[in-house]
């Protein structure tokens, strides 16, 4: 299989049967998925366990999937639904939305990246997960609408409004540090 | 601000700087960006916020999700099969299990033999996990220290029975050959309490004791059992095979480490120092020398037992390592619920609708009074500037008639 197999043609081989494919859906999707969830859930080892039944559930339905959108949508969609369900099971979908710990990583400003986790915590939690499907999972404004089957232009107003409050917390943040240093 | 020097919306702005627009409205975004300080301002802004998001950065994903993933792996139902049943995994799977066949068909062989004719067992080509396997069937006399009656060790968590923790070696022990055996097996397993059940029973059964224990996850969501067990070596594969039968085994490897230089050598360093000890002592006996002589020799004896005691330490742990294999095992539920997307339920389709609806209703309205606002001034300044006097003029034609 070379490289640059799309992710349809590599689906409908998963879909065939093929262990390859497998292995390369994985490779390919391991990264995206694991960040999808450090970023959301408090406990790594349950994003770790998340990150997997993300993909044992990918893996069970493939033989029922059908092309209909991308397939990025779609595992993200997989992702979602696990997350929400996780979340409802353990009744902590507002308190605690993101990971508690510190951002791990090899971040160039450890307090930037703190500061970044928090800001996002203060989001409204549908403007939250719309912005982050949006800068951290790379999905377009259709992706999203799919994965989480709200109107396209809910979408754009959600995002708008994300960026614009953290537009205003990065400009308080400055002003802060500024009157900090004077 | 209006809509002659401003023809965007900064919704649309953000959508530009997300490559959302389509290339004809793109154009024009991007032309009046060009000359408009307040939307330049805004995409700097715009790429700030990106850019300072792009500050959290996750460590990369753990290695373990590959090997649990295919752990969690549920077998291939039948109504799957077909459609990936080619010539070629025909081929693949037949060969598969002509190997397992043979496999079992040489390792019950092998022990057979070894047991019939231990000196010999060592002159088999086999693998380094068979040969240990075989070393240690082929020496009945150690295997009654090793593996207790079944009744007298029952299963126990958190701690090595007694014959493991105390065992001192006998003379023939030591010049036998002391092998380690490890075994790893991964499970899925449809009913998670029957296997749970079903460990207590093997560890109990096999003489063995659960090193470590551990239950993630909770209903109805798969769990996820993680366990070092403890077999006598003796017994360790009769162990693994009712293990095997908790489950479907997804993933299993055996192991074996000959440790008897290992051991040899401890044994001859702590015979050293205890041959050490006695002369330190016989010394410190005599007083002899003067008083620094006898401290030094106290501080020697000192020394030397704390060694003994460090080596010891050592070679009872070894000796348990040889008495007990050890089993690491992973049993995952297989998973029950079901995440396919499907299609969007037609309460949420509803929903969608609603608020399609109400922010058509919305944006109706903001237009509206947007376009009267806009109206009204001009409206109000030529009603007055012309109505007025034209309604004054009239009254004045109307009235000598």
């Amino acid at each position: 299989m070379s490289l640059v197999t799309t992710d349809e043609q590599l689906m409908a081989d998963v879909k065939a049967g093929s262990e390859r494919a497998c292995e390369t859906l994985f490779a390919r999707y391991r990264e995206p998925v694991w960040g999808f969830f450090r970023r959301r859930v408090p406990d790594s080892r349950r994003a770790e366990e998340l990150a997997q039944d993300t993909f044992v559930a990918i893996l069970q339905a493939a033989p029922r999937y059908e092309p209909r959108g991308a397939l990025r949508s779609y595992i993200f969609g997989i992702a979602y639904n696990i997350l929400v369900a996780d979340r409802r099971r353990d009744r902590r979908a507002d308190s605690v939305p993101l990971a508690d710990d510190p951002p791990a990583g090899p971040a160039a400003d450890p307090s930037l990246a703190l500061w970044v986790r928090d800001a996002l915590a203060r989001l409204d939690a549908d403007d939250r997960e719309i912005l982050m499907l949006r800068e951290y999972e790379d999905l377009s404004y259709q992706e999203i609408a799919d994965v989480r089957a709200m109107p396209l232009n809910t979408v754009r107003s959600r995002l708008f409004r994300a960026r614009m409050a953290l537009r205003a917390a990065l400009e308080a943040r400055h002003a802060g540090v500024g009157h900090e240093r004077d | 601000m209006n809509a002659t020097e401003h023809p965007i919306d900064p919704e649309e702005l953000t959508s530009y700087y997300d490559g959302e627009l389509p290339p004809e409205r793109a154009s024009a975004v991007q032309s009046h960006v060009a000359i408009c300080p307040a939307c330049q301002a805004l995409s700097r802004d715009l790429g700030r916020v990106s850019r300072n998001l792009a500050a959290w950065t996750i460590e990369p994903a753990p290695q373990t999700i590959a090997v649990n993933v295919r752990a969690k792996e549920p077998p291939v139902t039948p109504s799957f099969r077909p459609r990936w049943l080619t010539a070629r995994v025909y081929t693949v799977s037949g060969l598969a299990a002509a190997g397992v066949v043979l496999l079992f068909a040489i390792v019950p062989l092998n022990m057979t033999r070894a047991r019939q004719q231990p000196a010999t067992a060592s002159a088999t080509n086999r693998s380094a996990t068979m040969t240990s396997a075989s070393r240690l069937e082929g020496r009945p006399a150690e295997i009654p220290r090793a593996a207790p009656p079944p009744s007298a060790a029952p299963a126990r968590v958190g701690g090595l029975p007694q014959a493991a923790r105390t065992g001192q070696p006998s003379q023939g022990q030591t010049q036998s050959p002391r092998v380690v055996r490890t075994a790893s097996l991964q499970i899925l397993a449809k009913d998670f309490d029957a296997a749970r059940a079903s460990l207590d029973r093997i560890v109990a059964e096999m003489g063995g004791f659960v090193g470590n224990l551990e239950i993630r996850g909770t209903v109805p969501n798969a769990r996820l059992l993680t366990a070092t067990l403890r077999f006598p070596s003796s017994r360790l594969d009769a162990a693994l095979k009712s293990l095997r039968a908790v489950g479907t085994v997804v993933e299993e490897s055996q192991g074996s480490d000959d440790v008897t230089e290992q051991a040899l050598d401890l044994e001859a360093r702590i015979a050293n120092g205890r041959q050490t000890e006695k002369r330190l002592t016989d010394l410190l006996q005599k007083r002899t020398g003067d008083l620094s002589d006898v401290l030094a020799a106290e501080r020697e004896i000192a020394r030397v037992r704390e060694e003994i005691e460090r080596l010891d330490a050592q070679r009872q742990n070894l000796e348990s390592r040889v008495s007990y294999a050890s089993v690491s095992l992973r049993i995952t539920e297989a998973e029950k619920a079901n995440m396919n997307l499907g299609p969007v339920p037609l309460a949420t389709r509803l929903w969608n609708a609603f608020v399609d609806g109400f922010e058509t209703m919305f944006v109706s309205v903001v237009e509206i009074s947007i376009v009267a606002l806009r109206v009204a001034p001009a409206l109000i300044f030529w009603t007055a500037l012309i109505g007025v006097p034209l309604y004054w003029l009239t009254r004045r034609v109307r009235k000598p008639a």
